[in-house]
């Protein structure tokens, strides 16, 4: 076996072990980055590269645009958009068998264009919408299943973390990146609608009847107060889509815009704007170690030559664009159920994209696909990382049980979509090409 | 001996109470400035000079000066599939490779970090596009950020040591779902 295969499937070995006894994500990517760099170009060439690397990622203007998007969300959550979003959708889909679960897809999948994090996506609507749905006597499981899902369309929808991370690992521009996940993020939304209306009427024990229904002026009322938020939205997103605005710079309009928003309504306490800002800086310190330790297990990746080795083992196989698609769909299945979303892009794209890209798979869809697996990860159970936030930020209402069983409907869903962006391209592509 | 310890948590709690307050300020001043560069692009045609390059050196200070609070908390992203069933001592075993690696890691960084610093402080660094925009400054916080964070490890590490099993340790590590309430991950 060539030293180079040798070298990388040491290196993820050590990785996996090291990930396995509870090293963080971060240091055991760094650890094995700098210790495989140090095999094989000398202790000076590892001693450089930590001294250049970490400084030159932190320091690159792209790169802004991490923290600007976690601030932005967290800086709407706390001005109560999350909860304006969902008390406007509750008012318009009430009326239907099922609307809680609806509102809270709606009002994810909106919330999902101000906040790039699944996670701020499913723990706040768990605060707001799982107690109106116990209330109501909704299934639990289903509910905390159906948040958990819905939590995922921040993954697609920009201005998706997930998308930004996938740029800067393969070089893409982050702003078609972000642009492409809009029409598989609303095919996602449709298509969860579509589910959960098929899932009550087969089984009606899972929502009840409807029993409240709000007038046209109070619907009115409710669309009204929604407009600074779809506001704010179009100028990030408008902003990257007609390349008026660095994503970075989309980013940091978004963040004060929800500021102002929030001081403009009075919903901003000086308690609650320290309190966001101290936790979007917190997290970006974390997704930002972890991108670093990313970075340089794969530039050891590269220069081992196991990169390019694995890509041309795996051309010379001869397989066309479907059946490495479909394998890579069953790779990351099979590996999210065990590693959480991030640490399993920043482990797999390095060596993963080469190869699509050697076989001809154009990288935009490419990229939506693996945002849509990483998607998957993060509500396959046993370890997905929507669920344990759904669950921690229940305060003990639901159990473990309750939603690996309540997510699987939504699970299947996800698998639908994945399907059709398999086999339509063109959902990923379009927007992209009108750019 | 005690005292001295107790003396030296209290004074990193307080180095990393202003760490992270810096850092959450330098986050703020980025998003104000990025913005006032776009309207001052938008309605005056006038984009402020070396924006970009004072949020790079803003943000490369401001995540360093965070890590510290993030370490102390532990919070970092953990994929912890056999810490779970791991035995007292084999878990004691697994604390020690955490803290060896976490230390190697930081330490290296840090300490790569400080010469990157001392050489910026050498030739005097400034922004290459705003001449009177000072860079050295911020690669020393950059430098100071890591240095905290190894501290603290090796504070952790001791107080691991001292009090045998860490506690913290297990529970940060056992249960994954406890961290997932922070905004992490995309």
């Amino acid at each position: 076996m060539d030293a180079s295969v040798v070298q990388g499937i040491l290196a993820i070995v050590a990785l996996l072990t090291l990930g396995a006894i509870g090293v963080p994500v971060a240091y055991s990517m760094i650890s094995v980055g700098a210790l495989g760099m140090w095999l094989i170009g000398g202790f000076d060439f590892m001693t450089v590269t930590l001294g250049r690397l970490p400084y030159s990622i932190l320091s690159d203007y792209s790169f802004a645009v991490i923290p600007m998007f976690i601030l932005m969300g967290t800086l709407a959550a706390a001005a109560g958009i999350t909860t304006e979003l969902y008390d406007i959708f509750n008012k318009l889909l009430a009326r239907l068998r099922g609307g809680l679960y609806m509102t809270t897809v709606v009002a994810s999948g909106v919330f999902a264009a101000i906040s790039g994090s699944t996670i701020v996506n499913s723990a706040v609507f768990t605060r707001i919408a799982m107690p109106e749905m116990l209330r109501h006597g909704y299934n639990k499981g289903l509910s905390a299943g159906c948040i958990a899902g819905a939590g995922t369309f921040a993954a697609l929808i920009p201005p998706s973390i997930s998308m930004v991370i996938v740029a800067m690992l393969t070089d893409a521009s982050i702003g078609v990146l972000l642009i492409a996940g809009v029409l598989p993020g609303l095919l996602t939304i449709l298509v969860y609608i579509v589910g959960i209306a098929v899932m009550v009427r087969i089984s009606p024990s899972w929502a009840p009847p409807p029993t409240i229904r709000y007038t046209f002026k109070e619907q009115a009322e409710g669309l009204g107060r929604l407009f600074p938020t779809l506001l704010l939205i179009g100028i990030v997103l408008g902003g990257i889509y007609s390349g008026l605005m660095f994503p970075s710079a989309a980013g940091a309009v978004g963040a004060i815009g929800a500021l102002f928003i929030g001081l403009m309504r009075r919903r901003l306490s000086w308690g609650s704007f320290k309190e966001s800002l101290i936790s979007a800086t917190r997290s970006t310190a974390i997704l930002l170690l972890i991108i670093i330790g990313g970075l340089i297990l794969s530039r050891f990746l590269v220069f081992s030559g196991f990169v390019s080795h694995l890509s041309a083992v795996i051309e010379g196989w001869g397989l066309n664009t479907w059946q490495l698609l479909i394998a890579i769909s069953i790779f990351y299945l099979v590996l999210g159920m065990f590693i959480d979303p991030t640490s399993m892009m920043l482990v797999t794209i390095p060596f993963i994209f080469p190869i699509a890209e050697a076989v001809g798979v154009d990288v935009v869809w490419f990229a939506v696909i693996v945002v849509k697996l990483v998607e998957l990860a993060a509500i396959t159970p046993p370890v997905g990382i929507n669920l344990f936030t759904v669950m921690a930020s229940s305060d003990n209402k639901v159990s473990s049980s309750d939603i690996f069983r309540g997510v699987l409907p939504f699970v299947f869903l996800e698998m639908i979509v994945l399907g059709m962006l398999i086999a339509f391209p063109i959902i990923s592509t379009y927007l992209p090409s009108r750019m | 001996m005690r005292q001295i310890f107790l003396l030296l948590d209290v004074g990193l709690k307080y180095l990393r109470r202003l760490a992270l307050f810096v850092s959450a300020a330098g986050l703020i001043v980025m998003a104000a400035l990025d913005t006032f560069d776009v309207l001052s692009s938008f309605l005056f045609d006038a984009p402020i000079r070396g924006i970009s390059e004072t949020i790079q050196v803003i943000m490369a200070a401001s995540v360093a000066l965070a890590i510290v609070s993030v370490q102390h908390r532990r919070e970092h992203v953990c994929v912890d599939l056999l810490v779970n069933k791991l035995s007292p001592r084999a878990l004691r075993v697994a604390n020690f490779f955490n803290y060896v690696f976490s230390i190697l890691c930081v330490g290296l960084i840090s300490w790569q970090s400080w010469i990157m610093a001392a050489h910026s402080v050498r030739v005097e660094e400034v922004s290459a596009t705003v001449g009177w925009f000072l860079v050295y400054p911020w690669k020393i916080f950059f430098a100071l950020g890591f240095t905290i964070v190894l501290i603290e490890i090796l504070r952790q590490a001791i107080s691991s040591m001292l009090h045998g099993l860490d506690r913290n340790f297990e529970r940060s590590s056992s249960n994954l779902k406890e961290n997932m309430h922070i905004e992490v991950n995309p």
